[in-house]
This record gives C-alpha cells, sequence and structure tokens, in this order.
C-alpha cells in the first residue's frame, strides 16, 4: 500500500455544499490501494479464462470530513 | 445471449449474426469494434436478434456519437467508463430520448441504484468479481436485487480484505 500526500487543489477551494453554504475545503490527503482480487468463479472466456480482477482504489480525504473512496479497473 | 467482445470483422459479424438469427437470443453483445458504429448500424439492418453496445463507450459523448450514428437497439453503459452518477445520468436521458433500453456494465452494486434513476432501465448485469472485499456483497433473491436502505451507493469496503489482496 502506498500513501501519497496532495497539496490543495485549487480548483477544489471553495466547494458548495448541498447544504447551500460555501466552504472552503482542502484535500488533505489520499491514498491509493492496488489489489488482484480472486474471482469467487473462474470467468471462462473464448480468450483465455480469468481467475483474478485488478483493482485500484482511491481514497481522498478532505478537512470538510469526507472520505470518498473511488474504485477502477 | 451471446458476448463477442468486439472480436469479429465486419463480414465475419454478418455471417455469425444470419446464423444465430432464429436461436432466439435475447442480444448480441459487441460483434465488432465498439467504435464501429456505422458497422452496428449495417448488422442491425440486417438482423432480427437486437445488437448490444456500450460497454466500452467513455463517457457521454460516446453515447452521443453512436445515437447520432444510428445504434439505438440496446446499450449498457459501464459505471467506471462512463462517467459516473453523472455521465450515467446524461446517458439514461438520452437513452430515454432515443427510446433504447438501457442496461448495465459490471458494477452490480452502483448500476443497480443508477438503473433505479433509469426511464429505460432494462437488465442489471450481475457479477460477484468483487464481493471478496465488501462488508455487504449485493443481495439477489429469485434473479432480482434487494436493495439495500444504505446511504449513498451503499458500498463498503472490507479494507483489511483489500490489504488480503494487495498487488
Amino acid at each position: 500500500m502506498s500513501e501519497f500526500h496532495a497539496a490543495p487543489a485549487k480548483n477544489l477551494k471553495r466547494c458548495a455544499l448541498h447544504s447551500g453554504h460555501n466552504k472552503d475545503m482542502k484535500i488533505t490527503a489520499f491514498e491509493i490501494r492496488t489489489a488482484l482480487v480472486p474471482l469467487p468463479q473462474p470467468h471462462r472466456t473464448a480468450s483465455g479464462m480469468v481467475a483474478a480482477s485488478p483493482l485500484v482504489l482511491l481514497t481522498v480525504e478532505s478537512d470538510a470530513g469526507l472520505q470518498p473512496i473511488a474504485i477502477a479497473t | 445471449m451471446r458476448v463477442y467482445n468486439q472480436s469479429l470483422s465486419p463480414l465475419e459479424a454478418a455471417r455469425r449474426l444470419q446464423a444465430l438469427d432464429d436461436e432466439g437470443l435475447a442480444w448480441i453483445e459487441e460483434p465488432v469494434l465498439a467504435h464501429e458504429y456505422a458497422a452496428f448500424v449495417d448488422l442491425a439492418r440486417a438482423t432480427r436478434t437486437p445488437l448490444q453496445a456500450g460497454e466500452n463507450w467513455w463517457g457521454p459523448l460516446d453515447f452521443r456519437h453512436a445515437f447520432n450514428a444510428g445504434v439505438r437497439e440496446l446499450v449498457m453503459p459501464d459505471a467506471m467508463k462512463c462517467g459516473g452518477v453523472t455521465g450515467w445520468l446524461q446517458i439514461a436521458s438520452m437513452a430515454a430520448v432515443y427510446g433504447v433500453p438501457l442496461s448495465s456494465h459490471l458494477w452490480p452494486e452502483v448500476s443497480a441504484h443508477l438503473l433505479c434513476a433509469s426511464p429505460k432501465a432494462h437488465w442489471l448485469e450481475y457479477a460477484d468479481w468483487w464481493n471478496p472485499i465488501l462488508n455487504e456483497p449485493l443481495s439477489i433473491v429469485n434473479g432480482a436485487v434487494e436493495m439495500s436502505d444504505a446511504p449513498g451507493s451503499g458500498v463498503e469496503f472490507n479494507l483489511s480484505m483489500v490489504e488480503k489482496y494487495a498487488a
């Protein structure tokens, strides 16, 4: 697992929250995890057997208290 | 359903689709390269079996280009490739305008919610691929999803399992 700390993104400095109030929000850190998840049942295709799914998980931390996780293959 | 994963030339696709036309398939998926819009249109005209497309189109613009080119039988956006919730909703609106049934590609935990907000919702593609790293895998009962009341997408990763499979 790797950990990176990001400088505040300028284009995210002002963020309109759903409450209707504007607040300065800063990204304080993000974390990238990579995983190779074995499939519960291997997936057979004409071009071969797929036995695991490679994933990237991105966690973003902010001083607004949100901590969303994005996933991609 | 039959999936070719973009593997055929337009000529070979025409031959095979014709041979499969009496098999009663619900759809044939991506017989040719995903962005061969003209080939999709030609094949759709030449076969009675609906053609499925869209899992390899990136963002609402790809869908707009496809719809404008006449690829309008069935579509199945991928929640990751299509631009997440925002991209999906734009695509769902386009599909509604063109009257195109809209299914999903992978990411069933998120796609189930998105299909509920899609006027032309068709089929949810189910894959259990990520169950090992989820706290609460999607509940399937009698072939249908039981939606949870969890906030947002309802997806919570089991980070200790993510760590276990770290690559």
